[in-house]
């Protein structure tokens, strides 16, 4: 019987199957379905529980509404990936494995950051579409941002893109807090607990300007991106604020990643092997 | 291929799990035999790199394993006493998983996963769910996974725990027919797996190595010290205070049991054929201790 | 063996708890700290608490209300020094000169004053003829309801004690921080027997069923009780070293909050029962917790289902919170754990839900649905515990 190699691909191909075909991931995006139907089709809905910007739906809902559904998709699908393996003992099953140990760390922690971006991905489309059969579809060729000072001037398609990019950096934090977390520890519920408390003193914040350093540089800023575009006593460019608050976490996820894998690049399973012909 | 540990320690606190074993595997079965708390497990777990030893190392040809790494993990296949799984996946794609970190192509992984589960009898149920599964069907899965990699070194920590006398039986046969060019290690309670596949045993207790060979040579170590008596419940009780008693059967009002013992224990005693069990109580003591 | 002792160890011995209920609180005291300097804090009322008298014999002085209503609520401390005591002005005069953090303190002072007085005034006007208008409106139970508020009120001071501060302590922030520290450590109570298999084992002993059921309950509230004492205490200590002690107690109709509410209440009573709010709510929110705890095998999901359950409410009440009544629209918010653990909203505001011919206070409704809630979450929570399948 021949033992085919399988690639580190189809590893990671897997492992994000896992994601994706979580429980946790289906129950948060049909949350999301009820809710973003409610917000395009339902003015009842919409003047009760939302606060519209610029009578965009597809902003409104991008903005302020999804990041909220995609940070309990992280909360609750990703705390585990770490955390559960231990808790449930399969994680010693999986380090006598070929791509185990350290391997099998890089391909989570891939998969996690791919993940997000599905699930990122896959909000902004199913909002596009929700909000184009809505009473106010979007409109991609029109300027509905004007932001005030700044000189800030983009089209809807290029604002809604810019969103997209920063948000992605804003999950891709929270997300390697909470695998740092996970790696850490032998419950899942400690890097819930952890993300959950970032999120929460992030919010806290954002909403009252406590120390302005820790308003600029806050999570939210990222995930509401139509805020950083408006100047503010530290930055009076928007340019300046995108790039020191994006560079930031960057740098920050980068430290997490590494905080992660701790040494897990050292090694890697080679394609060809002596001891296979034993 | 020869796997060796050398001088092997693992110390937890004060306790010494593991206390200088050396140990040369070649190919075959070989069974690890003791009682509870005896280390089997650490040893276990040592010799497939989960747990770092305190001193010494195990080494394959030579190398040591911890520098092979992953290509030691490519001809390893190991099954936990606890196995862990994913409730919400099936079996066949909890398999799929393991084989895509065994590092198996998908063609070949899926026709070695219907193999493994017809060979382990799972088929009819390889899209259950494994929450729905019963302890001797999950032990069955990790038998399966130890094999989709069709690796070189076997081990497995307590196989046949909670799988009923047909299914030991198929486990028995399958690993007799595997140990023809395979290093396969097993560690039980049920002696009389060991007794029937076992080209070698190794008696671990307190975390050192009391004897290791064939369990020819080992039953010869209590040939004539064993012996079958029939007695009453107050001689049984005073007897078990002297002598390591193996089997003991109830019948009517008196019980018939298999005393181990280097003097004959008693006037009216008969002696009996000896059984690795028999070993097994002469070296770690029966219900005396 | 104390079974209650056994259980309670076993939540309290988990660090994990006590590690992010500590960072937990650290952070909020960051927060609360970084007022202390706010010019607002170490001026403003403290500065004129010592002529609290005088500023409420100024209002209440009619030539004052005269000149203040004429002037539509708006006037400068000049326009009213040659009406009021003087020592108000003796005591910002103290003052003169000073400056901190860009404010002229004596100027900032006086236009306090002046705020004080003509929002005292506007107050008792508004009130007044709010009285008018009911005596003569139609015999509603709403407008009966408000009658009966506003004619029963104790008589409004002027805002100069730190009640508006200290009553904001369980206004949302608290309560969340008490939740979220509860349901880490009462998530895993039931869930964490099933993955160690040991719910197979407690049912089939002799106190494992009934008996333990009661004795986790009784540690869980042991242990959420704790929690809100810890929590209550140490915001105390932070408001205290931060705002001051309330120098004396005042009707919370007096309260920046609470303007124009139909509240007959003392900020000290009403704080009290926050207090209590606290404890009731931290206590139903762990027969939920529990009861999801006993349904769930893994005690991630149960935080997380216990978690959204609490912000649902939380968000749902705070959607809804401006105005008085309450309606089918509001109601789940109002009755909601975290509106029990806050009562800002349905205590303070006097919220009340008109059924056929009767106002009903939107507390008691709130009182009444959590105990339910909490009865049922109970029986549910035995039911799943003891109906559990054993697994693998």
């Amino acid at each position: 019987m021949n033992n085919k190699r399988g690639s580190r691909g189809y590893l990671l191909r897997t492992q994000l199957r896992a994601l994706v075909t979580d429980r946790g991931t289906l129950y948060i995006f049909l949350a999301y379905i009820v809710f973003a139907f409610g917000a395009c089709f339902s003015g009842n809905f919409r003047d009760t529980w939302m606060k519209v910007i610029n009578g965009d739906i597809f902003a409104t809902l991008t903005n302020l509404y999804m990041p909220f559904f995609l940070m309990a998709a992280i909360l609750l699908v990703i705390s585990p990936i770490f955390a559960g393996d231990k808790k449930s003992g399969m994680e010693e099953i999986g380090d006598t494995c070929f791509y185990g140990k350290h391997a099998w760390k890089v391909c989570k922690v891939q998969a996690a950051f791919l993940y997000i971006f599905v699930m990122c991905s896959a909000g902004y489309v199913f909002t596009l579409f929700m909000s184009l059969f809505s009473k106010t579809p979007p409109n991609f060729t029109q300027r509905v941002f004007e932001f005030g000072n700044s000189g800030v001037v983009m089209t809807n398609a290029q604002f809604y893109l810019f969103s997209f990019v920063l948000q992605y950096i804003g999950l891709l934090f929270l997300t390697s807090i909470v695998l740092a977390a996970s790696s850490k520890s032998d419950d899942p519920i400690i890097p819930l607990a952890v993300g959950a408390c970032l999120c929460g003193f992030e919010l806290a914040f954002d909403f009252v300007v406590f120390s302005p350093i820790l308003w600029e540089f806050n999570l939210f800023r990222l995930l509401k991106p139509f805020t950083i575009l408006v100047p503010t006593t530290l930055f009076t460019s928007p340019l300046k604020a995108i790039l020191a608050v994006a560079s930031t976490f960057m740098v920050f996820t980068a430290l997490l990643v590494w905080v992660t894998l701790n040494g897990a690049l050292k090694e890697e399973p080679k394609p060809q092997l002596d001891l296979a012909q034993h | 291929m020869q796997l060796r540990t050398n001088n092997l320690t693992k110390n937890f606190g004060d306790k010494c799990a593991v206390d200088h074993v050396s140990l040369t595997f070649e190919r075959g079965v070989y069974g690890l035999l003791g009682p509870n708390g005896a280390g089997k497990t650490t040893l276990m777990r040592m010799l497939v790199d989960v747990l770092p030893p305190s001193s010494g190392k195990v080494t394959l040809d030579g190398v040591p394993i911890k520098e092979l790494g992953a290509k030691y993990r490519d001809i390893l296949g190991y099954m936990p006493q606890e196995i862990g799984y994913y409730r919400d996946f099936t079996a066949r794609r909890f398999l799929h998983y393991l084989s895509a970190l065994k590092g198996l192509d998908p063609e070949y992984a899926n026709r070695r996963i219907d193999e493994l589960l017809d060979l382990v009898g799972l088929a009819d149920v390889k899209n259950k769910r494994l929450g729905q599964f019963s302890g001797g069907m999950i032990r069955r899965i990790g038998i399966a996974q130890a094999l989709l990699n069709d690796p070189k070194i076997l081990i497995l920590d307590e196989p046949t725990a909670g799988l009923d006398p047909n299914e030991r039986i198929r486990f028995r046969n399958i690993l007799s027919e595997l140990s023809e060019d395979r290093i396969v290690i097993l560690s039980t309670h049920i002696v009389s797996d060991v007794q029937s596949i076992a080209g070698q045993v190794i008696l671990l207790k307190e975390g050192k190595v009391i004897n290791c060979d064939t369990t020819e040579n080992l039953r010869r170590l209590v040939e004539g010290k064993v012996w079958l008596a029939t007695v009453d419940h107050t001689r049984l009780s005073q007897l078990k205070k002297h002598y390591p008693i193996g089997n003991v059967l109830q019948k009517d009002d008196h019980f018939e049991i298999r005393i181990v013992s280097d003097t004959k224990p008693l006037d009216d005693v008969t002696p009996a054929e000896p059984s690795l069990e028999d070993v097994f109580v002469y070296v770690f003591g029966g219900e005396e201790e | 063996m104390n079974l209650v002792g056994t259980e309670f160890k076993k939540i309290v011995s988990k660090k994990y708890v006590w590690i992010i209920a500590l960072l937990v609180a650290l952070a909020y005291a960051y927060l609360i700290l970084n007022f202390a300097n706010n010019f607002n804090v170490i001026y403003t009322k403290n500065a004129l608490q010592p002529v609290f008298q005088e500023i409420m014999d100024a209002a209440y002085n009619p030539q004052v209300q005269e000149y203040v209503t004429k002037k539509g609520f708006n006037v400068t401390f000049e326009e009213i020094q040659p009406m009021i005591s003087p020592k108000i002005a003796e005591t910002i005069e103290q003052y003169q000169g000073k400056v901190y953090e860009g404010y002229d303190v004596a100027k900032e002072l006086k236009e306090e004053a002046a705020l004080r007085i003509e929002s005292l005034v506007e107050r008792n006007v508004r009130i007044s003829e709010s009285i008018e208008e009911l005596e003569n409106a139609p015999d509603t139970p709403l407008n009966r309801y408000f009658l009966q508020q506003y004619t029963h009120m104790p008589k409004i001071e002027p805002n100069l004690t730190r009640w508006d501060n200290w009553i904001d302590i369980n206004k949302t922030m608290l309560p969340l921080i008490i939740a979220f520290v509860v349901l880490l450590g009462i998530s895993g109570v039931y869930s964490d027997e099933y993955a160690s298999k040991m719910h197979g084992i407690l049912l089939t002993t002799k106190n494992g069923r009934s008996k333990l059921f009661w004795n986790k309950l009784l540690a869980s509230c042991l242990f959420a009780a704790m929690t809100v004492i810890i929590f209550q205490v140490f915001a105390a200590l932070l408001y205290t070293h931060v705002y001051g002690l309330p120098f004396k107690n005042t009707p919370v109709n007096s309260l920046t909050t609470f303007y124009m509410m139909p509240n007959t209440m003392w900020a000290l009573q009403f704080y009290v029962c926050q207090l209590i709010g606290s404890l009731l709510g931290a206590i139903v929110l762990t027969a939920v917790a529990l009861c999801i705890s006993s349904f769930c095998r893994s005690s991630l999901v149960s935080l997380f289902l216990s978690g959204v359950y609490f912000a649902l409410g939380t968000i749902w009440s705070n959607t809804f919170e401006v105005g008085f009544i309450s309606s089918f629209a509001s109601l789940p918010g109002e009755l909601s754990t975290f509106s029990l653990m806050s009562l800002t909203d349905v205590l303070g505001n006097a919220k009340v839900f008109i059924v056929g011919n009767s106002a009903i206070p939107t507390a008691k409704l709130t009182i009444v649905a959590q105990a339910i809630i909490f009865i049922v979450a109970i029986i549910l929570n035995y039911f799943f515990y003891t109906h559990k399948e054993m697994g693998a």
